[in-house]
């Protein structure tokens, strides 16, 4: 059961992540990383015996914990990711606000001189 | 030192006080061009502050001390100015002090006008001096060197230093973390005793929550650092 839900997840999750990109709501980037994630998900119920059996090579007995703490660390790294584009993001808009502000005063400034 | 000189007022919210501010510059400073950027300001700011004589960049948004403040060193090294003098809009930074900065500016490359040193004029609150002689110990002990007003935003600069602002200038909270910014650069930077006086009008915008946060953030990248290497440009 739970391997048939991973399953119709992880397509329902491709198949949207998509339809963003083709609209132009995601880029191709995140996109990609996402359907890495897809791809993730659809593989491991697949070969939950390998996954089993590697686990308990790690020392985890319970190979379920071990995934979690796979996704767990995936999610963390994806999101310090974003956190680092949201600086980058926050620093353009502010360098753009400082650019629109000192425009609005040459354009200003040359309309005095015009004026004159 | 008398040539091109820009005075930069950052003002949010201080269309009650800020003609007073432009016309004690035009007093005690009449060669100096003024620049007030108006922070995304509620009030009617720009227009006092036009109607005062003062060149007014108006940012769409508020961008907090440290955006504004970078848009007038952006400006200042567009025009080509050889200093830059940052001065509260709210009333706290007498202009008449403003010669005192130009002259140890002469042998500096920045000069904090500070009201410790001669503890003459208004002295803050008990709580701003507390975090004010926490910063000047973690100062003096990365630059081994003492600045007794590390929080004091009663500054001038030269061009050296304007440049540097205009690529490279905290977002909020600047007024300490750029003394090791410069310090590490190799830039000289001296305090001269100043008198400030109250603010006249308005209120701080810092509140207890931002006092906390101005704590924690400073102290915490005064701790980190920044690396020594060149730093990637916006």
């Amino acid at each position: 059961m739970i391997y048939n839900f991973s399953l119709s997840f992880g397509i329902i999750f491709a198949f949207v992540t998509i339809l963003a990109v083709r609209k132009h709501k995601l880029h191709f980037f995140y996109a990609f990383l996402w359907l890495i994630l897809v791809a993730i998900i659809i593989f491991i119920p697949l070969t939950v015996k390998f996954w089993d059996r590697f686990a308990h090579i790690m020392g985890i007995d319970y190979g379920p914990s071990f995934i979690f703490l796979c996704a767990i660390l995936f999610l963390i790294i994806y999101i310090y990711y974003l956190t680092i584009t949201i600086t980058k993001i926050t620093d353009r808009t502010t360098r753009l606000t400082q650019e629109i502000g000192l425009l609005k005063l040459y354009i200003k400034e040359d309309k005095t001189y015009l004026d004159q | 030192m008398l040539d091109k000189i820009l005075v930069i007022i950052p003002s949010w919210n201080e269309a009650r006080g800020i003609a007073n501010v432009i016309m004690e510059i035009k007093q005690f400073l009449p060669q100096s061009e003024i620049l007030v950027i108006d922070d995304g300001s509620t009030d009617n700011t720009y227009s006092v502050a036009l109607n005062a004589g003062a060149k007014v960049v108006s940012l769409p948004l508020n961008l907090g001390i440290g955006g504004a403040m970078q848009t007038g060193f952006l400006y200042a090294k567009c025009r080509d100015f050889k200093v830059a003098i940052q001065v509260d809009g709210d009333g706290q930074h007498d202009p008449s002090q403003i010669p005192l900065l130009l002259k140890q500016l002469e042998t500096s490359d920045l000069v904090i006008g500070s009201r410790y040193i001669d503890k003459d004029g208004f002295i803050s609150s008990r709580a701003r001096r507390m975090g004010t002689n926490i910063f000047k110990f973690m100062l003096k002990f990365l630059t081994g060197k003492v600045f007794t007003d590390p929080t004091s935003g009663f500054r001038a600069i030269n061009s050296k230093v304007i440049n540097e602002f205009a690529n490279n200038y905290p977002t909020d909270f600047p007024e300490v973390e750029v003394i090791t910014q410069l310090n590490r650069r190799g830039f000289k930077i001296n305090e001269v005793p100043v008198k400030m006086r109250e603010r006249k009008y308005g209120h701080s915008s810092i509140t207890l929550i931002k006092s906390i946060w101005y704590m924690i953030k400073v102290g915490t990248v005064l701790l980190i650092g920044e690396s020594k290497g060149r730093v990637k440009q916006i």
